[in-house]
């Protein structure tokens, strides 16, 4: 039904997509795999008529149902396009937020769909969204109708998002990463939603996604991409079972899964016999936050974010910190710092200055400063604060350039900028910010969420080994249980703002007592 | 409704701030105001008897409440320097009085000039894809944002009264007289306020037009099979024109206060005018209550904008 044909897309020079054909069947749902750059998300735009205005089809077409909606060297027809967009072929995209307009009702956005392709009236429309509403399985479609976007949670979004895009009955649903800013358990609830809808209506989809076990679950077959090129194309189980693709073996294998643990069981028993004085103690804590500071009259209002949390973390050990977004994990970390003042209960570090690794390498780095400054910069604020610490110009850049090698990188990279590096290179630098000054504790808030598998693996490893030669305590913040499985010693489980499961990971993970927690097990 | 409440209440506290500090000022401001209104007929004798009068002998906690209250109670007080006939002092409020509704007309008609011209051109630089016209707008806008606006009084004055001869210079109508009249006149000095602020107002729509064209939800419409037209108008206007909604308040609030040098160069006799002549003659009362409807302009102008931006944007309400 759905034919790509050699298709190329290039930006100036940079060849983004390069003969790439994809034949897409009715009622087929076929995985696009690949890393970020890949060029899954160009092909993806392309086929749907959306790639950016610089963007160029040097070579191929494509084809929806024998038509030529797109092909190199001629123009685009905007109006032919328009004609399929929305009612022949729709997309869901990544980030639900972002992708709703935050100044419109939900219902009127979904609306517009039927303003844009059909006759109906007012009435007729309005039934036709509460209904698509219901299918999708949103409950309250009456007052759903009237809420903004920011009013919904992100699963509720991403089911607002898809029944935008399923109420016309596409013959091509494209969906763009449609799980990966969701918590795992609604994930789980959105593919098995894509699936059923999948199976009742027969549609063509195309499933764009960095995450290998994702595609197996829902794919009937899988491409695998990678540098703008289709390496391998299959069947799901097969590619899965015989990778033919040398890349692809590499992408398995970088899934961090359980089963990769037990091969490496045996250094990941040395944390428990260095269990021997704690870096930090937190004794009944709890964490508030404050909302309407700037009020001058409505006294603020104080939501405790985190209730009771009770742990200590060892020296050399790697404790795990396991939750979905907004379960308290960050407010966690910052009261742990002294980040935030509202607090009950006592936090206790036996380590000077500990330091943190972000999450998003590319915006927590100063884009103005070189990597030899931003590498010295802990150095000189602790000499700032210390004056018994401070250093000379010479000893902190050699600290620099040893740090350096630590990550692996080489002196040549001192006198660059972030801009100048790669995501996986910037986490390197913010892993070394972070060891410098040889902290006793480090905090490593999702360090590799914002990253490819192949660099997460690469990541971890590092960090792994940083911790070993430095001998620091990392409390290992994640969403994904089975990151945390790889790297931590103990982990702890964390729901609505309270430790409710913590223990050695191998424990955890073979007996867990809670619900929630096998539920996290089970569905990741 | 509750918020409303709120945000009343600050203001009220922010006009009495203002007023103890317009009040204070004129305190410590050196000069004898007495000596000054009498002049070459001061006598020890009169002085003592004007500054009685005046009530300058009480303390200022005194004289700061009586202001105050006869402000609340709608009586201005008597400007030290106009009078209405041989014995009797010009009260503030007549001479406010019919000095401005000329200001706040010529304020009126720029912001609606700035507000007509600005958003259509900016949406249509923003979505034009010509790199001519892209030029052609950046130097026309930069060039008008950085002309001053006398010079342009001035230059408003030469091609319109004197080479198209479409008004009269110097030919100001009172309102009282002919109000239609009045309006014609007042088209060009409020065009030579606009012009600059018509510029940047654009431009900036511009800007964030573009910033919002780059959103993710531009990309869901358009995948919906929106037309161009559609995109522009029925999602990204609205989320655009956030930043410039505070922008025109802060604009249209540096117009009404600040309309003075344009009502010199047209002989506009507005609001502007009066207070430059106050302060150099320390017209007191005339300048304290300048000084409070300037500030209550500009507090009333920015709630306005609030309120406005809470209809344009439901996150903010809904928080």
């Amino acid at each position: 039904m759905i034919k790509i044909e050699n298709l190329s897309v290039a930006f100036g020079d940079t060849k983004a997509v390069q003969n790439v054909n994809i034949e897409l069947a009715k009622g087929e749902i076929l995985g696009v795999v690949g890393e970020s750059g890949s060029g899954k998300s160009v092909t993806a735009l392309t086929l749907m008529g959306l790639e950016a205005r610089d963007a160029d089809i040097t070579s191929g077409r494509v084809l929806f149902d024998e038509v030529v909606l797109a092909e190199a060297g001629q123009a685009k027809d905007r109006a032919l396009y328009r004609r399929y967009q929305g009612e022949r072929m729709s997309m869901i995209f990544q980030e639900p937020m972002t992708s709703l307009n935050p100044t419109k009702r939900v219902g009127i956005q979904v609306e517009e769909m039927l303003k844009l392709h059909t006759d109906l009236t007012a009435a007729e429309r309005r039934a036709r969204v509460l209904e698509s509403f219901a299918d999708v399985g949103l409950r309250d479609g009456e007052q759903l109708y009237d809420c903004y976007p920011h009013q919904l949670s992100g699963g509720m979004r991403q089911r607002v998002m898809i029944a935008m895009a399923v109420i016309l009955h596409p013959d091509l649903i494209i969906a763009d990463e449609p799980t990966t800013a969701l918590d795992v358990t609604i994930q789980n609830q959105i593919i098995a939603l894509l699936r059923e809808i999948n199976a009742k209506e027969k549609n063509a989809m195309l499933f764009i996604t960095h995450d290998l076990n994702l595609a197996r679950r829902i794919c009937h077959r899988v491409a695998v991409m990678k540098d703008g090129r289709v390496v391998e194309i299959g069947p799901t189980e097969e590619i899965f079972a015989n990778p033919r693709e040398e890349y692809t073996k590499k992408l398995i294998q970088a899934v961090p899964s359980r089963i990769k643990r037990k091969c490496s069981e045996a250094d990941g028993h040395q944390g428990s016999e260095k269990r021997t004085s704690p870096v930090v103690e937190v004794h009944d804590l709890n964490v508030y936050y404050r909302e309407g500071t700037n009020n001058l009259f409505g006294r603020a209002k104080k939501h405790c974010v985190v209730f009771n949390a009770d742990f200590k973390l060892y020296q050399g050990e790697v404790l795990g910190l396991v939750g979905e977004s907004g379960c308290g994990k960050s407010s966690l970390s910052k009261a742990i710092l002294g980040m935030n003042k509202e607090i009950e209960g006592t936090v206790s570090h036996f380590s000077a200055r500990p330091q943190m690794i972000f999450q998003d390498p590319y915006s927590s780095l100063n884009p103005c400063k070189t990597v030899g400054w931003l590498l010295e910069e802990p150095l000189r604020a602790a000499g700032r604060l210390d004056k018994s610490l401070q250093m000379s110009k010479r000893d902190m850049q050699e600290a620099a350039c040893d740090m350096l090698k630590k990550i692996g990188l080489d002196e040549s990279y001192l006198h660059r900028t972030p801009s100048q590096l790669s995501g996986g290179q910037r986490q390197r630098i913010s892993i070394g910010q972070a060891l410098i000054t040889r902290p006793g504790l480090v905090i490593a808030d999702e360090p590799v969420s914002a990253l490819d598998v192949t660099l997460q693996a690469q990541i971890m490893e590092l960090m792994k080994k940083l911790q070993e030669e430095m001998g620091v305590a990392y409390l290992f913040i994640s969403h994904d249980i089975n990151v945390v499985y790889r790297m931590s010693d103990r982990i702890m489980v964390m729901k609505d703002g309270r430790i409710i499961e913590q223990g050695r990971t191998e424990d955890v993970f073979a007996n867990p007592r809670e619900e929630y927690t096998k539920l996290l097990l089970r569905e990741s | 409704m509750r918020y409303l409440g709120k945000k009343l209440i600050t203001l009220i506290i922010t006009l009495f701030m203002v007023s103890v500090a317009a009040f204070l000022a004129f305190q410590v401001i050196p000069g004898d105001v007495v000596r000054s209104i009498l002049g070459t007929e001061a006598t020890p004798e009169r002085e003592a008897q004007l500054r009685e009068e005046l009530g300058f002998n009480d303390p200022p906690m005194v004289r700061y409440i009586n202001w105050i209250t006869n402000v609340l109670k709608g009586d201005l007080g008597r400007s030290y320097r106009y009078s209405k006939s041989m014995n009797e002092m010009m009260p503030v409020t007549e001479l406010i009085g019919d000095k401005l509704p000329v200001t706040l007309w010529l304020a009126l008609l720029a912001v609606l000039m700035i507000v007509v011209v600005a958003i259509p051109l900016g949406v249509l630089w923003a979505r034009s894809r010509s790199h001519i016209l892209d030029a052609v707008m950046n130097v026309l806008t930069q060039t008008t944002m950085a002309v001053p606006s006398f010079f342009l009084g001035i230059l408003v004055t030469y091609l319109f009264g004197m080479v198209l001869r479409w008004f009269t210079p110097g030919g100001y109508v009172s309102y009282q007289k002919d109000f239609w009249g009045f309006l014609a006149y007042l088209v060009f000095p409020a065009m030579s306020v606009a012009i600059p602020k018509i510029a940047m107002t654009a431009r900036f729509l511009r800007n964030s037009m573009l910033t919002e064209l780059g959103a993710d939800y531009v990309r869901t419409a358009r995948s919906k099979g929106c037309t161009e037209q559609r995109v522009m108008y029925g999602h990204v206007l609205r989320n655009a024109l956030m930043p410039v909604v505070t922008f025109l308040g802060m604009i249209i609030a540096e117009i009404v206060a600040g309309s003075i040098v344009v009502e010199q160069v047209f002989g506009l006799p507005g609001v502007g005018r009066l207070l430059i002549s106050s302060i150099s003659t320390r017209d007191l009362p005339v300048v304290e209550i300048l000084v409070l409807y300037i500030t209550a302009v500009v507090i009333i102008v920015y709630f306005l904008v609030d309120i406005l931006y809470r209809m344009i944007d439901p996150r903010i309400s809904h928080k």
